[in-house]
């Protein structure tokens, strides 16, 4: 028939436009269409006013100085966890990806990955148990009498940030791991050879080979530490207010959906400034090197 | 391209899988729409009660229970507004809640008549402020708002009975626990500084309270709605802002362990049973209210839970508890309630000046 | 190379890094077996924490509920993403990319506000649909990267050489491409699952009062303060995940040849 051929014809032409269709529709309705009516949001006034009275108040309020140290706050915690991640994690990247023979390795990936299956409150939760007063640590130093009083590790920024540190640490030594993996040994064997010494390989050729992997490992951490509300809620005693905390109070328990909104974008737009400005920071010194060895 | 034609199907196609995807998101209203049969969705605090018990009257009535639960009052409004009002028929909000609810029409009055648990109610928690006939709401559990206090602190002795115990250094130097619900905690340092709540606070009264709070952060261990018993009982901080209802659990287990009702003045707080105004189940909502106010039914709950029920009935306790079991005429005589007297705005600005 | 000091330095940097990853495990496991719940001192062995976790109903349903979504939503994932990398056209998809990026580029709460927003202005009632749909938006973020990567690096001449044989794209996809991305997508299928069963952000956000997951029943459990059957609850999971990873390893030995 004249009408099933060509259907057949239009869908053979077309297969590519078809098969995209779902998963580009999926995303612009669910990703750039709420992000759309969030920003559309932050200027309507109020929650039954109408569809056209926009302002500029929201953003007024959020500008104050009170909401800048909660985005500071964030931005310093989410920078110094993403930094000290990498501090920790690239040496032990670094020495399952070269160092280690094929046999450990599979042993040392796997008992590394482990902690990443429990639940991601439940690793918080037994910090609880670890940190307190009455805790592990606590006890175990009170009872050999090496301090008189408990510490306070528990229910402060130092604690959140510690917590942060732990839970992040597997989202930094992945991607690190995986270029460093690629790097072949003979590469940093050959440079010694050639009289330079262990640094100088590390700086020059470990280094700049693994830089990829590092600004994906930060991004990996950076991002999501900036929008943390579980650890803080859990660790923190709800002394401070973080970007993910406020947002949630705004949306689920002040019912301000417009004030959330304004303070959204604001903090979106803080985290693109953030990432753009550590992009930049990464090519600089590449370019030093770069002209230092030319 | 080479047809419009083609441009004009491939629109069709757009058309057709994106509606084919807000149809299968809007599944589950059709699948809602379809299980209306006999079945009522009940919403209510998570500590008070469960499906346990409901068995037999689910037999008997062959009426379906869909429990669902809740941890703050805000909560319940979030989920009333959101989610569509045919979500659920039953709520079980606080007292300064219903009075919102009224306002906003999103409960129904109730028909005395279809429910017969008044004589068993106790006379102190009806007609209260909020709903002064109780045209709206039936109580079903309340408590004080006070400190919790672990008496080993002070050598087993009682500590003095005033809310300078979190506010004053000097009564307390310790580290204390405070409540996480700014309603509470600027509530609370208003009776401390100007004794019993009567009206709108003005904003003087509110800068004067922004001050104490700000000065009592630093002494402030952990704010804290839903962990104050388990804070007190570990032993993290000697005294704590909480409801008698949670702390009895503790109090049973634990001697040292007791509640304090402050000089100053406490709190009552009382969470009813409320029909939502879109529902339409009102007989069946009817039978599980007479069944859930039986007081045999009641006792179950109390037992398993550790709650102070509105419902009259006969429970043991100890002498530590004597002041706090009954809502008697002297305790609710100069109690009071956290009534909606502070502004949205200046909830927000205080927030977020202490929690900067 | 001359052994230094240094040669010692990684190797116990290594293990005690080990140690303090395993600390939170260590604590959970032992602490199931505390009969005290309310602090952290040591009363008594008891395993009762254990028969309380099998007896308790809302355990099973957050439990099935999480499944339930889990598999969904990497049903979904998989389906809508591998046809996007195999039937669209090359430069299209590497265009569309970028697209797929914003997922993984802003925090998840933005995402969970954003869809928040979305379902609240067309009064979508929340639910396991809408819990499914979020999920499915995380999920295509990981999915689509992962297999069209595998995808660029398959043998292009295997593919053209079906064709010249007379295969039609259908039978080419189903016998040539799909067997040789398993691989890439059992890995994505296997990431997004546990990142759906795990998710909490947009759970909190999404689900509504009638769905309970497993997190945010956990969530509910740990703001309250206490439960060791919430240890007890993360020992089996432990234990069953090690089990599955272990197996999974196993039979990709046994496939491959290659230890992974």
């Amino acid at each position: 028939m004249k009408i099933k051929e060509t259907i057949n014809t239009f869908i053979a032409e077309n297969t590519s436009f078809i098969f995209s269709v779902p998963a580009v529709l999926w995303q612009l309705l669910f990703l750039y269409v709420p992000l759309f009516l969030v920003l559309y949001t932050s200027f309507k006034r109020a929650a039954d006013s109408n569809w056209l009275d926009l302002t500029f108040d929201h953003y007024r309020t959020v500008l104050g100085s009170s909401y800048f140290f909660i985005i500071g706050r964030s931005v310093c915690i989410a920078a110094g966890v993403a930094f000290l991640c990498l501090l920790c994690a690239y040496p032990v990247a670094y020495f399952l990806a070269l160092k280690v023979n094929r046999r450990w390795k599979n042993v040392l990936l796997f008992l590394l990955t482990l902690p990443f299956w429990t639940n991601f409150l439940i690793q918080i939760y037994s910090w609880v148990f670890v940190l307190d007063q009455n805790g592990l640590i606590n006890m175990m130093l009170l009872k050999l009498d090496i301090i008189k009083e408990p510490l306070h590790m528990i229910n402060n920024t130092a604690a959140i940030f510690f917590v942060m540190l732990y839970y992040y640490l597997p989202f930094m030594i992945m991607p690190l791991y995986s270029i460093l993996e690629k790097i072949q040994y003979e590469l940093l064997e050959a440079s010694m050879d050639l009289g330079a010494t262990h640094w100088q390989t590390f700086k020059r050729i470990t280094l700049t080979l693994s830089m990829a992997g590092i600004k994906t490992g930060v991004f990996l951490v950076f991002v999501p530490a900036f929008g943390e509300f579980a650890i803080p809620a859990i660790i923190g005693g709800g002394h401070h207010l973080f970007v993910g905390s406020l947002i949630s109070h705004y949306f689920l328990i002040a019912r301000d959906d417009q004030l959330g909104a304004a303070f959204t974008m604001i903090s979106g737009l803080v985290l693109l400034i953030c990432a753009l400005f550590f992009n930049w920071f990464c090519t600089v010194p590449l370019q030093k090197t770069q002209k230092e060895s030319a | 391209m080479k047809h419009p034609s083609h441009l004009v199907a491939k629109i069709c196609i757009v058309g057709v899988i994106g509606v084919s995807i807000i149809a299968f998101v809007s599944l589950g209203r059709v699948t809602q729409l379809f299980n209306q049969g006999k079945s009522i969705n009940v919403l209510v605090w998570g500590q008070v009660l469960d499906k346990e018990f409901l068995s037999d009257f689910e037999q008997e009535t062959g009426i379906h229970v869909n429990m669902s639960y809740f941890e703050n009052n805000q909560e319940l409004f979030v989920k009333l507004q959101s989610t569509d009002i045919h979500d659920y028929d039953l709520i079980m909000p606080s007292d300064w809640a219903v009075e919102l609810l009224i306002q906003h029409n999103l409960i129904k009055k109730i028909d005395h008549s279809k429910v017969d648990v008044w004589n068993n109610l106790y006379p102190t928690l009806c007609n209260l402020y909020y709903d002064p006939a109780n045209e709206y709401s039936i109580p079903y559990f309340w408590s004080v708002v006070g400190l919790g206090v672990d008496t080993a602190y002070w050598q087993g002795q009682m500590p003095p009975a005033t809310w300078g115990l979190i506010f004053d250094q000097q009564i307390m130097p310790q580290r204390v626990g405070s409540a996480e619900d700014p309603r509470v905690i600027i509530l609370t340092a208003a009776v401390y500084l100007f004794g019993h709540i009567q009206k709108q606070l003005t904003s003087d009264q509110m800068s004067k309270i922004k001050q104490l709070l700000i000065q009592q952060k630093r002494s402030v261990e952990i704010y804290t709605d839903s962990r104050s018993e388990y804070v007190l009982a570990s032993g993290v901080v000697p005294v704590i802002i909480a409801l008698s209802g949670d702390l009895l659990k503790i109090m049973k287990r634990f001697n040292n362990i007791n509640f304090i009702i402050p000089k100053e003045g406490a709190f009552a707080l009382i969470d009813s049973f409320a029909i939502t105004a879109a529902t339409k189940k009102d007989d069946l909502i009817y039978s599980f209210l007479n069944y859930i106010f039986r007081p045999d039914v009641v006792k179950k709950y109390v037992d398993k839970f550790d709650f102070f029920p509105a419902v009259q009935i006969d429970v043991e306790y100890d002498d530590r508890f004597e002041q706090i079991t009954k809502p008697t005429e002297t305790l609710f005589k100069n109690i009071n309630f956290f009534k909606n007297v502070v502004s949205y705005q200046d909830l927000n600005d205080l927030l977020i000046a202490l929690k900067s | 190379m001359t052994k230094s000091y240094g040669t010692y330095f990684l190797p116990i940097a290594v293990t005690l890094f080990y140690l303090f990853l395993y600390i939170p495990i260590f604590v959970l496991v032992l602490f199931s077996f505390n009969d005290n719940a309310f602090t952290c001192a040591w009363t008594f062995f008891t395993t009762h924490w254990y028969e309380d976790l099998f007896a308790s109903s809302e355990v099973w349903y957050a439990l099935k509920n999480s499944l339930v979504i889990a598999c969904t939503t990497v049903f979904l994932s998989l389906t809508i993403g591998s046809t996007l990398v195999f039937f669209g056209s090359r430069d299209v998809v590497r265009r569309l990319q970028i697209l797929f990026y914003g997922s993984l580029a802003m925090p998840e709460i933005v995402l969970a506000v954003g869809l928040l927003s979305l379902f609240s202005f067309f009064a979508v009632p929340l639910g396991s649909m809408t819990l499914i749909v979020g999920h499915t938006l995380l999920g295509l973020g990981y999915v689509i990267p992962i297999v069209y990567s595998r995808f660029i690096e398959l043998d292009q001449s295997l593919i053209e050489a079906s064709y010249d044989l007379g295969a039609t794209q259908r039978q080419t996809f189903f016998s040539i491409v799909l067997p040789l991305l398993m691989p890439a997508l059992l890995s994505s299928g296997l990431l997004v699952f546990i990142i759906s069963l795990d998710d909490f952000i947009i759970s909190f956000f999404c689900a509504g009062a009638s769905v309970q997951t497993l997190p945010l029943y956990i969530f509910a459990v740990i703001r309250t303060g206490a439960s060791p059957m919430i240890n007890a609850l993360s020992t089996i999971m432990l234990m069953f995940s090690s089990f599955f990873v272990l197996l999974f390893s196993f039979l990709h030995i046994r496939r491959t040849g290659i230890p992974q």
